[in-house]
């Protein structure tokens, strides 16, 4: 390689194609040089994980062949075949004088407790080797080595595992190969072996096409004594990997013949789509567990890419994996038998046995609080009645905003590491364990194993609080950051100092404590010296920073340092489309909390784009970014573009079977915008539903959203009784969860008096609305948020004095309200805010007989309104026409 | 002699120490793998890094080593997992010649190439990049068969990590144009 190659190879490295072009224009650059640098730059763009794999496997193969040679009993290891399941398999010989055998044989892990297992063995050996079925490999033997490693020998068959053997496999002939392999385990079943570990690895499919089973219940035998069955955990306390695993094997609940039954959904699941049900791609164990516990799957019909292989699973395929897969094990399959029979029934055209869900919310045992979608964007309803942006009901809101802040580039070292700590150490026998105790096992780990290293043990604890912090366990999180923080201060690498503060500083920001918060994150940006290698630092300090700022209310702050974070990362030349792509949300989120909603909305369908070109945009986080952006825009008063996206983001978030998987704030949104757009009934039935999935699952917030947006919601259909329901049911809910002086009661007043003045009451109609713009002004001098609720409240009040017939008043009130909104609505922007504000405008002009002014009033009303909502809305019409022919005086 | 000690010899060049200090890491390597094998087994494969980190720790004990040396010791170890993986993978792809066939036990599937092949092909253009630019096939080894960090790499050859950095991301284009063909 020449000088110059490499010199001009570095120089057009981190440029863009557009970049590159330009620097060939402007330089004389020999053709062969060029060709031999835009060669290097092709391939530069390229990953390398898969040199990183090949070596790593290499390496295992290495170390597997070092036993070769090594005697098991009767049986001489002959050569590494590969590894299986649970540990290295090898091709045997059986050397002791009888017939020679070609065996393989398994060597597992060390048994923790050498009584207990010698005593499982004797037992289970008997049942396990009496099962004999086509498509069960057979064991022959279990016993120890010299070295007291225990292996099985078994029949030794040459396949391929069923996921890869099927890869190209038609549908029927996939399905065949399922009834076979649930035959097999039928059999076991009748003989009372529960296998616990079915996964494609240990189905292979032989040159015949047959499929066979390995390893039945050698997880049980080599699991703990009585206390727990199947654990996930096996007695060295190497986990086994999730994927397949079923919920009760999580928890640590008794396993039995439905474990099985929901492996074999897993399977089926997989069969047909070539994915797990929690998604493409690699999780990690935690993320599994969760998925696991909490999410409902998907249907295998929504998954696929081609159409015509989603005719083919909609309906009757989907509702059986469905039903196998349900997390109650009372509700799935009684046997595999049965869930064989109806994939049999299937085939043959015949009506399935099982049911599909009905439609309506299903109570679940389990939380169907979706965490990782939990920045939902708390959109104050109470807000948005009063028109304010922005203004969060309660605590809890704010820390649902968080999320995007915890999405930062990360050390993969120290969480890959953090992910082998928790799961390497043993259960204690008997419990079960959840994701905390794992969390906290980790903690424990740390703390022994690197006493000594300082620096591992600071970055350790730091991914172990943000895990904590992901799990909504912020009191545990705060404990370990703060620990964390202590340790970094001694050490000399700036870059672990810096992280440690900055983590912690968003914690303490959650917790309110918002100045120790913000010096947290100067202190970490400061420590960080101004070189390149620190970028990845520095965007992690900035991004949290950016949500320490908004939550103090600095958001232009939060915007600054949010930008500044995505225009590091675009430098540093080392980043991922997925962290670029979380900067760009982030920054759209600094700028939506600071009430720059143009620009929110603008970087959200950037953002929303890139999504696209990832291929993410239909999941979870998808759902998320469509919600905020929707929120943005209809905070602009554009209610159109919003019904838009917040369709977008509901199809993204829900199933199939309907908007179970949608949540309640999700739901409530969408009700707000239909109703802004006067589609009052699908209003009135969004809200409802919002309402009931908010009050099962317990969410105050939403519920208190949902009865105000009744309330709008009713008036506006002429159900003025039903309307004051609401807000007499919100109201103590309200003086329970907020302050005195909360925006949220001025804009409770503001309600009352709306529902006042639709049943005709106009004396008490202004007085609550004299309140509510009293109360207002209150909160605002003395420094509460709010603001943007000002105009609606004066705007609503000049309506009432034209009804009265004072149009001076209500000239007063809207010329207020209008220069309000025109103050704080960026130029340009078609809203239909500020189209309200001037109807309300014209028609007290109107009313005071200046025609000229009250019909250019209405003429910017109806553009605003023309372009915001839409030119068939009562409001479009109602401007228009006083525009054009004026007082009914003439 | 204190394995420190001896890393901060090879580091002044001496020759001695380093062949002592070869056969000593080489056992350890063997040792520690096949315990982390025991332990790691049924997870993912292993990942070469966490051995050669897991190493150090055992060897180097109850001190608290300079950074310097813990470069060092990895910049050999490096080496040495190179010349094991690649030993160990031709007498695999000697096997497999000789007619020896391999049963797909294992879910590796879409590697494309056998891993083996893979690592071979890596070995050689390795080699070939050596001839071309010592220090760039240098780079390369000791973050792939070593898992060290740009600083790590930095401190070990007294470099910057902004030039490490960049001298890699031009080593791994051409490493892979290489073998493209």
């Amino acid at each position: 390689m020449r000088p110059e190659t490499e010199g001009l190879f570095h120089e057009l490295a981190n440029r863009s194609a557009d970049e590159r072009a330009e620097f060939f224009r402007n330089h004389e650059v020999p053709a062969d040089l060029r060709a031999e640098v835009e060669t290097l730059l092709r391939f530069d763009a390229e990953g390398d994980h898969i040199l990183t794999e090949s070596i790593a496997t290499a390496a295992a193969q290495s170390l597997n062949s070092e036993r070769e040679g090594i005697q098991c009993g009767p049986y001489r290891l002959m050569r590494a075949v590969g590894r299986g399941g649970m540990g290295a398999v090898y091709l045997a010989e059986r050397t002791d004088g009888e017939v020679r055998q070609q065996v393989a044989v398994k060597l597992l892990r060390y048994g923790g407790n050498e009584a207990g297992f010698r005593e499982r063995f004797l037992r289970e050996r008997q049942i396990l080797a009496g099962l004999n079925h086509p498509g069960i490999v057979h064991l022959i033997d279990v016993g120890r080595t010299s070295d007291g490693q225990p292996y099985l020998a078994m029949d030794y068959i040459e396949g391929v595992p069923i996921d890869e053997y099927t890869r190209d496999l038609a549908l029927r002939a996939k399905l065949d190969l399922f009834i076979r392999v649930c035959d097999a385990v039928s059999h076991a079943h009748r003989n009372l072996v529960v296998h616990r570990d079915i996964k494609p690895s240990n189905i292979l499919v032989d040159a015949g096409g047959e499929p066979k089973l390995l390893d039945f219940g050698i997880a049980k035998l080599l699991g703990e004594e009585s206390g727990i069955q199947g654990s996930l955990t096996l007695d060295a306390g190497a986990a086994l990997t999730p994927d397949y695993a079923a919920p009760e094997q999580v928890t640590g609940e008794a396993v039995t013949t439905a474990t099985d039954v929901y492996a074999l959904g897993v399977l089926l699941f997989v069969l047909l789509t070539g994915q797990h049900p929690a998604g493409p791609g690699a999780h990690s164990r935690t993320a599994l567990f969760r998925f696991i516990v909490e999410s409902d799957p998907p249907h295998p019909s929504g998954v696929t890419a081609s159409s015509k292989l989603q005719k083919a699973l909609r309906g009757d395929l989907d509702t059986i994996v469905a039903k196998a897969l349900k997390k109650s094990p009372r509700e799935r399959y009684d046997s595999v038998a049965a869930l064989a029979e109806d994939v049999s029934r299937y085939l043959k055209k015949q009506p399935i046995l099982a049911r599909p869900d009905s439609l309506g919310y299903r109570a679940s045992k389990f939380v169907l609080r979706n965490r990782a979608a939990a920045a939902l964007g708390a959109l104050a309803l109470i807000a948005a009645l009063a028109g304010v942006a922005g203004t969060l009901l309660q605590a809890r809101a704010a820390r649902e905003e968080r999320d995007f802040a915890l999405r930062q580039v990360s050390r993969a070292n120290a969480i890959n590491d953090l992910n082998s700590f928790v799961l390497s150490d043993a259960a204690p026998s008997g419990k079960p364990f959840t994701v905390n105790d794992l969390l906290q096992r980790a903690e424990g780990i740390v703390e022994h194993e690197n006493g000594r290293y300082n620096a591992n043990r600071v970055e350790l604890l730091i991914s172990i609080g943000r895990q904590y912090q992901t799990q909504d366990e912020d009191a545990q999180a705060r404990r370990v950051l703060e620990q964390a923080y202590q340790l970094s201060r001694p050490l000399a690498e700036a870059s672990i100092r810096a992280r440690a503060s900055c983590a912690l500083a968003r914690t303490v920001a959650d917790s309110g404590e918002l100045p120790r918060a913000e010096a947290l994150i100067k202190e970490g940006l400061r420590a960080l010296p101004d070189e390149p290698q620190f970028n990845f630092d520095r965007v992690f300090c900035l991004t949290l920073g950016s949500g320490v700022a908004y939550t103090a209310g600095a958001g232009t702050q939060g915007i600054e340092r949010a930008d500044a974070a995505l225009r590091l990362l675009k430098k540093s030349g080392f980043t991922s489309e997925r962290e670029e792509l979380d900067a760009l949300t982030n920054l759209a989120e600094a700028y939506r909390f600071a009430g720059q909603q143009r620009e929110a909305a603008a970087m959200f369908e950037q953002a929303a784009e890139r999504m696209t070109l990832l291929g993410r945009d239909k999941t979870q986080a998808a759902g998320t970014l469509f919600n905020n952006w929707a929120l943005a825009l209809s905070q602009l008063g554009q209610p159109l573009e919003a019904e838009k996206i917040f369709r977008r983001a509901i199809d993204v978030s829900r199933d199939d079977r309907g908007e179970q998987a949608v949540s309640p704030m999700l739901l409530v949104n969408y009700a707000r915008t239909l109703s802004d757009l006067g589609r009052q009934k699908e209003a009135a039935d969004y809200a409802e539903r919002g309402y009931a999935k908010a009050k099962q699952a317990g969410d105050e917030v939403v519920v208190n959203q949902s009865l105000l947006l009744r309330g709008v919601i009713y008036r506006a259909q002429g159900d003025v009784a039903r309307a004051k329901e609401m807000l007499v049911e919100v109201e103590p809910r309200l003086r329970q969860a907020l302050p005195p002086g909360h925006v949220a009661f001025a804009s409770l007043t503001s309600e009352q008096a709306l529902n006042a003045r639709a049943a005709n009451d106009l004396k008490t109609a202004l007085d609550l609305s004299n309140q509510a713009v009293t109360m207002l002004e209150a909160t605002l001098k003395k420094g509460g948020q709010g603001a943007e609720g000002l105009p609606t409240f004066l705007l609503r009040r000049a309506d009432l004095e034209l009804q009265l017939g004072r149009p001076r008043d209500a000239a007063n009130d809207a010329g207020r309200g209008l220069r309000l909104v025109l103050e704080a609505a960026p130029t340009g922007t078609f809203s239909s805010r500020i189209g309200r504000a001037y109807l309300v405008l014209a028609r007290a002009l109107d009313a005071q007989g200046k025609q000229e002014e009250a019909r250019d009033a209405a003429r910017s009303a109806a553009a605003h309104f023309q372009n915001a909502l839409g030119p068939e809305q009562a409001d479009t019409r109602a401007a228009q026409q006083l525009a054009g022919l004026g007082s009914q005086n003439r | 002699m204190e394995l420190t000690e001896l890393l901060r010899r090879v580091h002044e060049g001496d020759r001695e120490a380093l062949d002592e200090v070869i056969p000593l890491v080489y056992q350890e390597l063997k040792k520690l793998a096949a315990a982390h094998l025991q332990r790691e087994m049924g997870r993912e494969p292993l990942q070469t890094t966490a051995l050669v980190h897991e190493t150090f720790l055992r060897l180097v004990g109850m001190q608290h080593p300079s950074y310097a040396n813990r470069s060092h010791f990895y910049g050999i170890a490096s080496r040495l997992m190179r010349q094991i993986l690649v030993d160990a993978a031709r007498r695999r792809s000697a096997d497999k010649r000789n007619g020896a066939r391999q049963v797909a036990l294992t879910g590796l599937g879409d590697l494309g190439s056998q891993p083996d092949e893979v690592l071979l092909a890596l070995d050689e253009a390795l080699d070939r990049l050596a001839q071309i630019s010592p220090l760039k096939a240098q780079l390369v080894e000791m973050r792939y068969f070593g898992g060290m960090t740009a600083e790590e790499s930095g401190e070990f050859l007294t470099m910057s990590v902004h030039v490490v950095r960049r001298e890699i991301r031009l080593a791994q284009a051409w490493l892979r144009k290489e073998m493209a063909v």
